[in-house]
């Protein structure tokens, strides 16, 4: 019983040091999905000379799963509710960030475009895209520095601290 | 004869969000066909041939004290709404000093210009709109279609109107008629160019305004190319313009004439000899291009239209029935 309780005690410490681990993984997956959806606005906005309702719509029509709803509850919020774009891009952002593990920081570069998107011409909306994407892409370096450094870590303390748990328990 | 009801969604939209219930009280009107939104002055509405004065909550109002002011801040914010947030996607419309919403309603835009190289480029601190709302009225066109067939063959038509006299919304109903079919012929496939999404009301695909069965709609594109493209890819018998405007779209319409096509466009106008005042137009006229010319004019509060052959001679007389006759 007492080597069970120690395999127990040990495996849900490494657990949680791989859960920490997997976060920051996970985190840098959704920013790099966050990333290819404001590039894929950018060829709507830019390319078709949609307005933001419609690129929204046809991008989530093409999407699946959390990102096709997300850019669905955009679309709507904004044509059918009618209210302003940037309400409605950082409440959802915000929404779908948190239900993802991303923090205010890991989002700050996406919610800043939308102060000024919509309102001025075509090449402005570009650079505002193009500088969010630099700005989320500058966050996902810095995550991936930081899971490379700390992501083993994580792992492995867990298990020490179970191993630690095991010792001054026995 | 049926008129449809107003898409209060399309017209409230516009609107801040504070102002939307008076905009779908002021779409439930009788025959609304107006809405003039000035800077500090009250929210005019013209409904049934009548002006009125809105309250905030969308009540007809008698004094100038009750009736909603508009502030800069309602017009900026209405531009944004109207623009849908994209401003950028409304470039090429801003320039022209108007835009089309879903449902097919023009608003019109004051301000102050901002030009580049001589042209026209943006408008800014806006002062005024003017929300000119689309009708549908079925059956509008039902005392003039006996005069724009012969043997069963429907005859190249011209409407000429000034503004404000339902141009539009007779062209809806012939092109929907033609469509669909009626008493004089069967349906037969109708090629629209629609520059503006006025006569469809289209968004998103969709088109707000029934033009008929048989009609194919080409959106937003500038009527001379579009009708080269409708007669080459979609084949149509019947091919509809509206507001036909210089030598481009005149050389467009010939060679849709000359591919075998028949046509029906609008043009602005006061009458007959505003025909000849215009180089592109007078020359098709003297080729007799057109066999049928409606004239549309407002007298004493009455919508008429007059009847012309080919030739320039009278044919008859019609009395137009006003949207908020239509039941």
């Amino acid at each position: 019983m007492k080597l069970l309780g120690a395999l127990l005690l040990i495996t849900g410490a490494g657990g949680l040091g791989y859960l920490a681990e997997y976060g920051l993984k996970r985190r840098i997956t959704f920013l790099l999905k966050l990333k290819e959806l404001l590039l894929l606005l950018e060829s709507e906005i830019t390319y078709k000379n949609a307005t933001l309702g419609e690129a929204f719509w046809e991008l989530s029509e093409r999407k699946q799963g959390m990102e096709g709803s997300f850019l669905k509850d955009v679309f709507e919020g904004m044509e059918v509710q009618g209210r302003n774009f940037e309400d409605v891009w950082c409440e959802y952002l915000k929404k779908w960030g948190n239900d993802n593990g991303l923090t205010e920081e890991d989002l700050r570069g996406a919610f800043s475009f939308s102060d000024a998107v919509g309102i001025y011409d075509i090449s402005l909306q570009e650079r505002m895209i193009r500088y969010a994407t630099e700005q989320l892409e500058e966050r996902i370096r810095l995550l991936k520095k930081e899971h490379e450094k700390k992501g083993k870590a994580y792992f492995y303390l867990g298990i020490a601290g179970g191993a630690m748990g095991v010792i001054i328990f026995l | 004869m049926k008129k449809t009801d107003v898409d209060r969604k399309g017209i409230s939209s516009i609107f801040p969000p504070a102002l939307r219930e008076m905009a779908n009280r002021i779409c439930d009107l009788p025959g609304v066909e107006e809405i003039r939104i000035r800077r500090n002055c009250p929210v005019i509405v013209y409904a049934g041939g009548a002006e009125y004065w809105i309250s905030k909550n969308g009540r007809r109002v008698f004094s100038l004290e009750e009736a909603y002011h508009c502030s800069g801040e309602d017009l900026e914010q209405m531009l944004s709404f109207l623009c849908r947030q994209s401003v950028y996607a409304y470039e090429e419309e801003l320039r022209q000093g108007f835009v089309t919403i879903p449902g097919g309603h023009r608003v019109g835009i004051a301000g102050q210009v901002i030009r580049e190289k001589g042209k026209v480029k943006n408008i800014r601190y806006i002062s005024g709109m003017n929300i000119r709302i689309a009708g549908m009225v079925n059956g509008a066109a039902d005392s003039l279609l006996p005069y724009l067939y012969e043997n069963g063959v429907f005859c190249n038509t011209l409407v000429l109107s000034p503004p404000g006299c339902g141009k539009t919304t007779l062209l809806r109903d012939l092109i929907r008629q033609i469509s669909n079919g009626n008493p004089f012929a069967p349906g037969q496939t109708v090629g629209v160019v629609d520059e503006r999404s006025e006569l469809s009301g289209g968004y998103l695909g969709e088109a707000f305004l029934d033009l008929g069965i048989r009609t194919d709609v080409l959106d937003r594109c500038p009527k001379s190319e579009g009708m080269m493209m409708l007669v080459r890819s979609m084949n149509p018998s019947v091919l509809a313009v509206d507001e036909l405007g210089g030598e481009e779209d005149v050389t467009a319409l010939k060679t849709a004439l000359y591919c075998g096509c028949k046509i029906l466009a609008t043009v602005h106008g006061n009458d007959l000899s505003d025909i000849d005042r215009k180089p592109s137009l007078r020359h098709l006229q003297e080729e007799k291009a057109f066999c049928r010319i409606l004239r549309l004019y407002k007298k004493d509060g009455i919508f008429s239209s007059e009847i012309y052959n080919g030739e320039g001679r009278l044919m008859d007389r019609k009395r137009l029935v006003r949207r908020d006759e239509a039941q």
